[in-house]
């Protein structure tokens, strides 16, 4: 039995997105790029989604999983391999929501969009979540997916101090918004 | 004090992942990424296989070069550089005194006549004076060419003299470069020094 864990706890450690996508680079293999996907999509679906609306969000998660796809070649063992996604993923989106309008009137939309009041607490976090500015959104969304401030920054090509003070007035804005809720 | 159900940072984590887990990709996604990634494969591979045969062909097409250039090279040394060999060089041996004098004053001679000769080269000009033993030339550096009977009879020969000169006449002498004479004409001008 313990032979067994310990088997399979080897084989487990060696599928890393990072293991995974080198040997889809190497090899283009459909398998490798299934586990992949399995590994990364809802969280890079649900980014996107917390950051504008539904049908863009699927439309860029599937460019970016096709650029994942184009770009295998230039992904390096060096970094994280969802780094490097979410990079993909907040770069088509930020040139798509140029393309269409500017940033703060796209929020404003979204935000109209998101004005369904409810009594329970989690549509009250989505509430508040999807009231936020976007950069502070996005901020707090990578650091919710596991990224650290530096990774944070690279992502969205903004100084960590800037990163840092996002991030703190994200959850100072939600913790006051769900208190007052509860209270 | 804080209040029993004051929103802390894992109740943002676990609200976060609550939301996430509601919102799954849409299957879509998956299944045209992977139709593009299949259809993608083929042309990728025949991409990379066409560019490996380019390069090693493009690779065997430059060593060819390179060898063949080098081959005329590796050939012209041993057509340009050849060996001489020098099998007997004497010293010139020192004569005597008398040797040396006898050797200067020939080499001497040989720079008067040299000079005489280089002087008729260009004083084309002299009055004939016919003797039995030949022609004699006088020119106006009294200068005296003499010309003997065999040579005469052989420049009349080869008609390199005109034969109406007679004795006093003006005449043009013609020499080639080493002062060989190579024909007698009359002055069409009378020389007067």
């Amino acid at each position: 039995m313990s032979l067994t864990l310990t088997l399979r706890a080897m084989f487990v450690a060696h599928q890393t997105n990072e293991w995974l996508m080198i040997q889809y680079a190497d090899s283009c293999d459909n398998k490798w790029l299934a586990q992949l996907y399995d590994n990364c999509a809802d969280d890079l679906y649900h980014f996107l989604l917390t950051l504008s609306e539904a049908t863009l969000a699927k439309d860029i998660s599937q460019k970016a999983w096709l650029k994942v796809i184009e770009k295998r070649h230039l992904y390096r063992d060096s970094g994280k391999f969802t780094a490097w996604l979410f990079t993909l993923a907040r770069n088509l989106l930020i040139d798509e929501i140029r393309s269409q309008k500017s940033l703060c009137d796209f929020d404003e939309n979204k935000m109209a969009v998101s004005t369904n009041h409810s009594n329970n607490l989690t549509k009250q976090f989505d509430h508040a979540l999807l009231a936020l500015p976007f950069e502070q959104r996005e901020a707090f969304c990578l650091q919710q997916e596991g990224f650290g401030l530096q990774e944070i920054a690279n992502i969205t090509h903004s100084p960590i101090e800037t990163i840092k003070s996002r991030l703190r007035y994200a959850k100072s804005y939600l913790r006051k918004h769900l208190e007052k809720h509860h209270d | 004090m804080t209040k029993p159900n004051k929103t802390t940072e894992v109740d943002l984590n676990e609200l976060y992942q609550q939301r996430k887990a509601k919102y799954a990709a849409p299957s879509i996604i998956k299944r045209k990424v992977m139709s593009e990634n299949h259809s993608g494969w083929n042309w990728q591979s025949i991409y990379q296989q066409f560019g490996a045969i380019a390069l090693a062909a493009s690779t065997l097409l430059l060593i060819g070069l390179i060898s063949l250039q080098q081959l005329p090279n590796q050939q012209k040394p041993l057509m340009v550089y050849r060996t001489i060999e020098v099998h007997d060089l004497q010293p010139e041996e020192i004569g005597t005194a008398e040797q040396i004098r006898n050797q200067y004053a020939a080499r001497y001679n040989q720079y008067l006549a040299q000079r005489q000769t280089f002087a008729f080269h260009h004083q084309k000009s002299a009055i004939l004076h016919q003797a039995n033993s030949g022609w004699e030339m006088t020119t106006c550096d009294q200068e005296l060419v003499k010309v003997s009977n065999d040579l005469l009879m052989a420049l009349i020969g080869i008609n390199k003299i005109e034969s109406k000169i007679e004795n006093g006449d003006s005449v043009e002498i013609m020499f080639d470069e080493s002062g060989i004479i190579l024909g007698i004409k009359q002055a069409k001008q009378a020389l007067h020094c």
